[in-house]
């Protein structure tokens, strides 16, 4: 059984994965340093889950709000603020293009956007998008219902 | 006459260029030698980064032309590296003794 988090985490990776992809490395919760090959990469990680309304009784599922971070990285050699402002276009797009996840959730918010820049050999961005998600979980459980 | 250390230091350098050079290129289209390096860097956006390396080149600064800031420095291909790698220079940092640190981007 999968806890309703990490059924969100899929569901918005497997819409980031859908054709044309918005990057060639689509990545869940990755830890690691992303590789100097790769000109772009999003990696999908949770950030926290809360309840939004208690289960009205015992046997009735409960909803909750999930926050999650997309972080969209790009390098090239252009203004910093115009490196990452392609992919974070089509990531944000992708995923407001359906706020359900394919029914999986209730509803999909962008609530905040934050940018990170360094310079090396090349520019270096880094725009990570809060997203807010309504969900359901099983009756009595933190399970996907 | 120049002081005594001043002219050790000028020997030095021609020593270090002579013996340490690893890299012709063209700076600004004119044709300089000096020490090429492009270690690995960690570019720390995001939780864990993305790697990345640090590519400069040490020359004399005798050869460093005015307002170098944006310049093209371009890494032939008779070095230890195997075809042309082009950079935009972003940073000049001289040391006062005669050298040289050029700050290069990916052109």
């Amino acid at each position: 059984m999968t806890t309703a988090v990490a059924t969100v985490i899929g569901a918005i990776v497997s819409a980031l994965k859908t054709a044309p992809y918005v990057s060639d490395h689509v990545l869940r919760s990755s830890l690691r340093t992303l590789p100097a090959e790769w000109p772009t990469a999003v990696v999908v990680r949770p950030m926290g889950t809360e309840v939004d309304q208690f289960a009205a009784g015992q046997n009735t599922f409960g909803i909750w709000v999930t926050s999650v971070a997309v972080e969209c990285h790009a390098r090239g050699s252009t203004t910093p603020d115009l490196v990452i402002d392609t992919l974070l276009q089509a990531t944000a797009n992708r995923l407001l293009a359906d706020r359900s996840l394919g029914g999986t959730v209730g509803g999909l918010d962008i609530v905040a956007i934050h940018y990170d820049f360094d310079a090396a050999a090349d520019i270096t961005a880094c725009a990570t998008i809060t997203l807010t998600i309504r969900h359901a979980t099983a009756a009595n459980s933190i399970a996907a219902p | 006459m120049p002081a005594a250390f001043a002219a050790l230091e000028t020997r030095l350098n021609r020593a270090v260029f002579a013996r340490l050079s690893n890299a012709d290129a063209t700076l600004d289209s004119e044709p300089v030698t000096g020490i090429y390096n492009n270690g690995y860097a960690l570019a720390s956006v995001g939780p864990f980064g993305m790697a990345s390396s640090a590519p400069d080149y040490t020359l004399p600064s005798a050869s460093v032309p005015a307002n170098v800031i944006g310049k093209l420095l371009i890494i032939g291909e008779d070095t230890d590296t195997t075809s042309e790698i082009r950079h935009t220079v972003v940073a000049s940092e001289p040391d006062g003794t005669g050298l040289t640190r050029l700050v290069l981007e990916r052109a």
